[in-house]
C-alpha cells in the first residue's frame, strides 16, 4: 500500500475510473442506465465504498456487474439479510458487491474484497418520471455531493462508511449521452451546466433518418464535479395516460395518468412572502451571484398591494425589518440595496432556527416563504419537521452546480411549496416568473382522481394536498384488469365554485412490456406504507432498493483466491463540487479537458485547458447570462495605446459598438449597467442637451440604482434639505465629464489630481445660496468619489442614509 | 441474544460483539479497518475479538454519539495533541497583514506572526505564489494560442 500513497497519505492512483451515463427520454419517463468503472490499483485486497447522488424520485431497476468476461445481476432482498451475506462472504474472503440507499436518499455501492489489479464495471438501470413547469422540462442527473454542514451520523442518519468526503485533489471523468423521442425531440434543448452537442440520430437501419431522434451529449469530456442539467423548452404538452403490464404479476396491469392543470387566467391576488436566503460560506461565489440576480428580479417583480420581508441567515439569521413592508418605490429601493450588499459570509448552515424565525414574522399573518439556498445540511429532517409544524409553505429556489436537490424538494413538497433550480450563469428570469406565478395563481385544492368507469384501483398513489397551475401531477394506479379509458382529476379551484375537472388523460391502446411503470408505482406504494413489514414483502416482490432492502451479489472465490486478511477500507472521495463556496468560478471557467493517462497498470488523471475556448449554446439562457458567458467578456481587449485623443475615440466607439465591452458595462443586481468609465464616454459622447435631467433617466441611461440612490441622498437630499433634481444630476455629470480622462487613463478619479481645483472653479461661478449647498456637499463626498475607478462604482455609494 | 462476558480472556466473534456494543457488525469491521479499534486475533474467518476490542468500540461509540467526528476521535485514540486553537484576539488589539495582491480578484493575506512565518518563510511564499499565478496564466496563454505547445510541469520553485 505504501508505494501509491501521496505525500497527503491518500491513494494516489484511480480505483474510480471513470462514470457514464447513457439515457433515454420518452413521453413521461426518463431511463437511464449508469456505469462505474473501478478497479484496484494495489497489491492488496481492498473493499471499495462509493457514495453517489441519483436524482430525486429515481427509481433503482437493474444492477448489473462485469468482472472480466463475467456478467452478474444482483437481486434485491431484505436489507438485513443483504448485510448479513454481505458480512459473510467479506470474512470468508469472497468477491461481495452490494448496493444500498442511504436515509438521506443517497445510494452507497461496496465492493468487498476486489484483488489486486482486479477490474468491476457497475450498470445501474434507473427510471423516474418526468415533471413539466408549463411547457418546460429540466432534467438534472447528480453526479457528486457538495460537502453538507452539521454531523452526518447523527443528523444526517448514515452509517460511517457511507461518508462521503471531498478531496480536492480527487477527479473523475464523466460521460453522459441522452436521446430525446417523440414529441420531446421537437423541443429547443440547452445546458446551462456543459457544453452538449446536439445530433439528430439514424434509425437502427441506418438507411432514413428519425425526425423524432435527438441525441444530446458532451461536447467536451466532463468530470463529477457538477450536476448535468439539460433544459428542454417550447414543449407541446397534453395529459397522457399509460398503461402497462405489472412486473411481479402479469395479469394485473399498472396505470400513471399524467395531467398538465392549465388554468384559466385568475384574478392576481395581493402576495404576502419572506425571503430567506442562505448567506453561508458555501453560497460563496458563484452561488451568491446567482441569489442575488434571483433576488434582484423578485424585487422588480413586487406589485403593489404585495408584502414582503426579506432575511438571510448563516450560523444565526438576520431580518432586514421584524415586521412585512408594504410595496413602496421606498421599500423596493431599500430591498434592492440590501440584495446588493449580501455577501456569502455568515458562517455555517443554521437552517432550521433561520426558518423558524422566519416563520415567526410578522405575527399572525399566513405568509408564504420564498428560500434561496443550496441545501447544504445534514439536518434536513429536523429541519423538514419544523416547517410542516409551521403550517407556511416553502418556495425553494434551489441554487448551485451541485445542490442537494432531494433535500429541497422534499423540504418543499412536505410544506405544499413548490422548487426551482438555477445553475450559476444561468438565466434566472424563467425561473423567477414561474415562482411568482404559482405564488400568485390560485391554489388548486381538494383534489381527487376519477379513474375509468368507476373503476378502484387495488392501489393508487396519494395526490398532493394541493397542485399548481402549469405543474404536472403524476399519479399511478394498481389494476387487477385491464383498464381503458380517461382518468380525469378533479379540484376545487375556489371554494365558493365546487369541483372542476383540471386535467383528463387519455390511456393508450397498447399495453406496455417495459418493467418501469409498475416499478415506478410500486416505489411509490412502498414509500406510502412506511417503514413496515408489508413495505418491504412489495419492495421485495417488485425487486425495489428502498431504505428496508438492499441488493446484494456474491462471486464464490477458489481456495487460492480467497483473501485471508480483511481487506483495506477505501472510500472514494468526492470531487470538490465546481465553484463551490467561492472555490473557484464556474462562470468563468473555461472548457477544459480530462485526459486519462495509463503508465503501465497505473492510471493517473491529467487536466489540460483546451484550445478552443467554450460556449453554452442555451438559448434559454438571458442576456445578461449570455453575456456573462462570453469569452470576450472575461479578457477585455487591452485598451488602446498611443494619444489620449485616440484611445477616447476607441471608447467612444466601443460604447456604441460593442454593450457587452466589460470595460464600460457591468452586471449589477441582474441588469446590464454603466461602469463609471461607461457613464463618463457616455456624457462625453452626448451633447449637454441629451444629458438626463432627473435621476429616473439617470437609471433610464443605465447608471447603476445604487448610484443614483447614492447620488439623490448624498448630493440632492441630505437630511431633508432637498436641491433642484436638474441641478444636482447635471452637476454630477459635469463630474464624471471632467473625470473622463483620469478613468481611461490611469483608471480612477483618485488620479483625477484637480477635483478639488475642478470643483471649487466648478462652484465659484455660482455664487447663489444653492451653488454654494451644493459645492459644500460635493467637497463632503470627494472621500466617495476618489475612490470610483474605471470598471467600479464605489461600495461606498451603497451606504444609503434613509 | 445472551452473550456470556467474561474478563481478559474473552473471545468474541465480531457478531456477538456487535450485539454487544450495540452497532452493526459493519460499522464494527469498519471501525477495525479505519484503525480506530485494534484489528482481531486470527485471520478473517477465525477472528476473536477480547475486552480489549470491547471497550474501544464502546469508547468510540460514545464519541460519535457526542458529535466528533471519526477523524478527531482517530486523533485522540493515538494520542496525538490536539490542534493549536486560534488565540482569541483580544480587543483593542492591533494586527499588522500583508496584503498580497496577487491578480484582480485575488489577494493573499498574511499575519505573520499568528501564522507563525518569518520574514524569508513570507517572502518565499509570495514568490512561490506569483511564479504559480504566472505558470497558470501561461497555461492557459498556451492553450489560446492554436500550435503552441502548452508550458506544463510544476511551477517554478522559489529560492530561498
Amino acid at each position: 500500500m505504501q508505494a501509491m500513497k501521496r505525500s497527503d497519505g491518500k491513494l494516489e492512483a484511480l480505483v474510480l475510473e471513470a462514470v457514464n451515463v447513457r439515457g433515454v427520454l420518452r413521453g413521461l419517463l426518463f431511463e437511464a442506465t449508469v456505469e462505474q468503472r473501478f478497479c484496484n490499483p494495489t497489491t492488496a485486497a481492498i473493499e471499495v465504498m462509493r457514495t453517489f447522488p441519483m436524482p430525486y424520485g429515481a427509481v433503482l431497476l437493474g444492477f448489473e456487474v462485469e468482472l472480466g468476461d463475467k456478467r452478474l445481476s444482483g437481486i434485491v432482498v431484505a436489507r438485513t439479510e443483504a448485510s448479513e451475506r454481505y458480512e459473510r462472504a467479506v470474512c470468508e474472503g469472497d468477491l461481495a458487491i452490494m448496493l444500498e440507499r442511504n436515509h438521506d436518499r443517497s445510494y452507497t455501492v461496496n465492493l468487498g474484497n476486489l484483488a489486486p489489479d482486479e477490474r468491476c464495471v457497475v450498470r445501474l438501470r434507473y427510471a423516474q418520471t418526468l415533471v413539466f413547469h408549463e411547457r418546460s422540462l429540466r432534467l438534472m442527473i447528480p453526479t457528486v455531493i457538495a460537502p453538507r454542514y452539521g454531523n452526518p451520523i447523527i443528523d444526517g442518519g448514515l452509517a460511517p462508511h457511507q461518508l462521503s468526503e471531498p478531496d480536492m485533489y480527487a477527479e473523475y471523468p464523466f460521460d453522459i449521452e441522452v436521446r430525446l423521442e417523440g414529441e420531446l425531440a421537437r423541443a429547443r434543448v440547452g445546458s446551462p451546466t456543459h457544453p452538449i452537442q446536439v445530433a439528430r440520430a439514424a434509425r437502427a437501419s441506418g438507411a432514413t433518418l428519425d425526425e423524432h431522434s435527438v441525441t444530446v451529449s458532451l461536447a467536451r469530456q466532463g468530470a463529477l464535479d457538477r450536476d448535468f442539467v439539460l433544459v428542454l423548452d417550447e414543449l407541446a404538452l397534453s395529459s397522457v395516460g399509460i398503461f402497462a403490464r405489472d412486473f411481479a404479476q402479469t395479469r394485473e396491469v399498472a396505470v400513471l395518468a399524467s395531467f398538465c392543470p392549465i388554468a384559466p387566467e385568475t384574478a392576481v391576488g395581493a402576495l404576502i412572502f419572506k425571503v430567506l436566503v442562505d448567506c453561508s460560506d458555501s453560497m460563496a461565489g458563484d452561488s451568491i451571484d446567482a441569489a442575488k440576480r434571483a433576488l434582484a428580479r423578485v424585487v422588480q417583480g413586487l406589485a403593489a398591494g404585495d408584502r414582503f420581508a426579506f432575511s438571510r441567515f448563516g450560523t444565526s439569521v438576520t431580518h432586514l425589518t421584524r415586521g412585512l413592508w408594504t410595496t413602496t418605490d421606498a421599500s423596493r429601493l431599500s430591498a434592492a440595496q440590501w440584495v446588493n450588499d449580501l455577501r456569502a459570509n455568515m458562517g455555517a448552515t443554521e437552517m432550521e432556527s433561520a426558518l423558524a424565525s422566519t416563520f415567526a414574522l410578522g405575527d399572525t399573518c399566513q405568509a408564504d416563504v420564498l428560500l434561496l439556498t443550496d441545501g447544504q445540511i445534514e439536518a434536513i429532517d429536523a429541519t423538514i419537521e419544523t416547517a410542516t409544524r409551521a403550517g407556511q409553505r416553502v418556495f425553494i429556489v434551489g441554487i448551485g452546480t451541485a445542490p442537494a436537490e432531494n433535500h429541497l424538494r422534499r423540504l418543499a413538497h412536505a410544506t405544499g411549496g413548490a422548487c426551482e433550480f438555477i445553475a450559476p450563469g444561468e438565466g434566472v428570469e424563467a425561473a423567477v416568473m414561474r415562482m411568482f406565478h404559482r405564488l400568485r395563481s390560485r391554489r388548486l385544492d381538494n383534489l381527487r382522481v376519477e379513474w375509468p368507469d368507476g373503476r378502484t384501483p387495488v392501489w393508487a398513489s396519494p395526490l398532493p394536498e394541493c397542485a399548481f397551475d402549469g405543474d404536472t401531477i403524476n399519479v399511478f394506479g394498481l389494476f387487477d384488469t385491464a383498464v381503458k379509458g380517461e382518468v380525469r382529476l378533479i379540484a376545487v379551484r375556489n371554494a365558493d365554485e365546487g369541483e372542476d375537472v383540471i386535467g383528463c388523460a387519455a390511456l393508450n391502446d397498447t399495453l406496455e412490456t417495459a418493467d418501469a411503470v409498475s416499478r415506478l408505482a410500486a416505489f411509490e406504494w412502498v414509500d406510502a406504507l412506511g417503514d413496515s413489514t408489508q413495505a418491504r414483502q412489495v419492495a421485495v416482490k417488485y425487486q425495489l432498493v428502498t431504505d428496508s432492502t438492499a441488493v446484494v451479489l456474491i462471486e464464490p472465490r477458489s481456495a487460492s483466491e480467497k483473501s485471508a486478511e480483511m481487506p483495506i477500507a477505501y472510500r472514494v472521495p468526492q470531487m470538490m463540487a465546481a465553484g463551490r463556496g467561492g472555490a473557484g468560478s464556474v462562470n468563468a471557467m473555461r472548457a477544459s479537458r480530462v485526459e486519462r493517462l495509463e503508465f503501465g497498470k497505473r492510471r493517473f488523471m491529467k487536466r489540460s485547458s483546451d484550445p478552443e475556448s467554450s460556449r453554452l449554446y442555451l438559448d434559454a439562457l438571458d442576456a445578461n447570462a449570455r453575456y456573462r458567458h462570453d469569452p470576450s467578456a472575461f479578457r477585455p481587449a487591452p485598451l488602446p495605446t498611443g494619444p489620449w485623443s485616440s484611445r477616447q475615440d476607441a471608447a467612444r466607439r466601443s460604447l456604441e459598438a460593442d454593450p457587452a465591452d466589460p470595460r464600460l458595462w457591468s452586471v449589477e443586481s441582474g441588469a446590464a449597467t454603466l461602469t463609471p468609465l461607461g457613464l463618463a464616454t457616455w456624457v462625453s459622447l452626448h451633447s449637454p442637451a441629451e444629458w438626463p435631467a432627473s435621476y429616473d433617466a439617470l437609471r433610464v441611461i443605465g447608471v447603476p440604482d445604487r448610484v443614483v440612490a447614492w447620488v439623490e441622498l448624498e448630493l440632492g437630499d441630505p437630511h431633508g434639505q432637498r436641491l433642484p433634481e436638474v441641478r444636482v444630476v447635471r452637476e454630477f455629470l459635469e463630474f464624471m465629464k471632467a473625470g473622463e480622462q483620469a478613468l481611461a487613463t490611469a483608471g480612477a478619479l483618485s488620479h483625477f489630481a484637480m477635483v478639488d481645483v475642478y470643483l471649487a472653479l466648478r462652484m465659484a461661478a455660482d455664487s447663489s445660496d444653492e451653488g454654494e449647498r451644493l459645492e459644500k456637499r460635493f467637497f463632503r463626498a470627494t472621500g466617495t468619489l476618489r475612490t470610483v475607478t474605471g470598471p467600479h462604482w464605489p461600495p461606498a455609494m451603497s451606504a444609503m442614509r434613509v | 441474544m445472551n452473550i456470556p462476558i467474561t474478563p481478559d480472556t474473552a473471545a468474541y466473534s465480531i457478531h456477538e460483539l456487535s450485539v454487544l456494543v450495540d452497532l452493526p457488525p459493519r460499522t464494527v469491521r469498519y471501525y477495525v479497518q479505519i484503525g480506530l479499534v485494534d484489528h482481531p486475533e486470527g485471520g478473517t474467518r477465525a477472528a476473536k475479538y477480547g475486552t480489549r476490542h470491547l471497550e474501544q468500540l464502546l469508547l468510540v461509540r460514545k464519541w460519535t454519539a457526542s458529535g466528533l467526528s471519526l477523524e478527531r476521535i482517530r486523533e485522540l485514540l493515538h494520542g496525538e495533541p490536539p490542534p493549536v486553537e486560534a488565540r482569541a484576539r483580544v480587543a483593542g488589539s492591533v494586527e499588522v497583514c500583508s496584503h498580497l495582491h496577487v491578480s484582480d480578484g485575488i489577494e493573499v493575506v498574511i499575519e505573520p506572526s499568528r501564522a507563525g512565518l518569518s520574514p524569508e518563510q513570507v517572502r518565499r511564499l509570495i514568490r512561490g505564489v506569483m511564479a504559480l499565478m504566472k505558470t497558470i496564466r501561461d497555461d492557459e496563454v498556451a492553450a489560446d494560442k492554436p500550435g503552441r505547445e502548452p508550458q506544463g510541469g510544476a511551477p517554478d520553485q522559489a529560492e530561498g
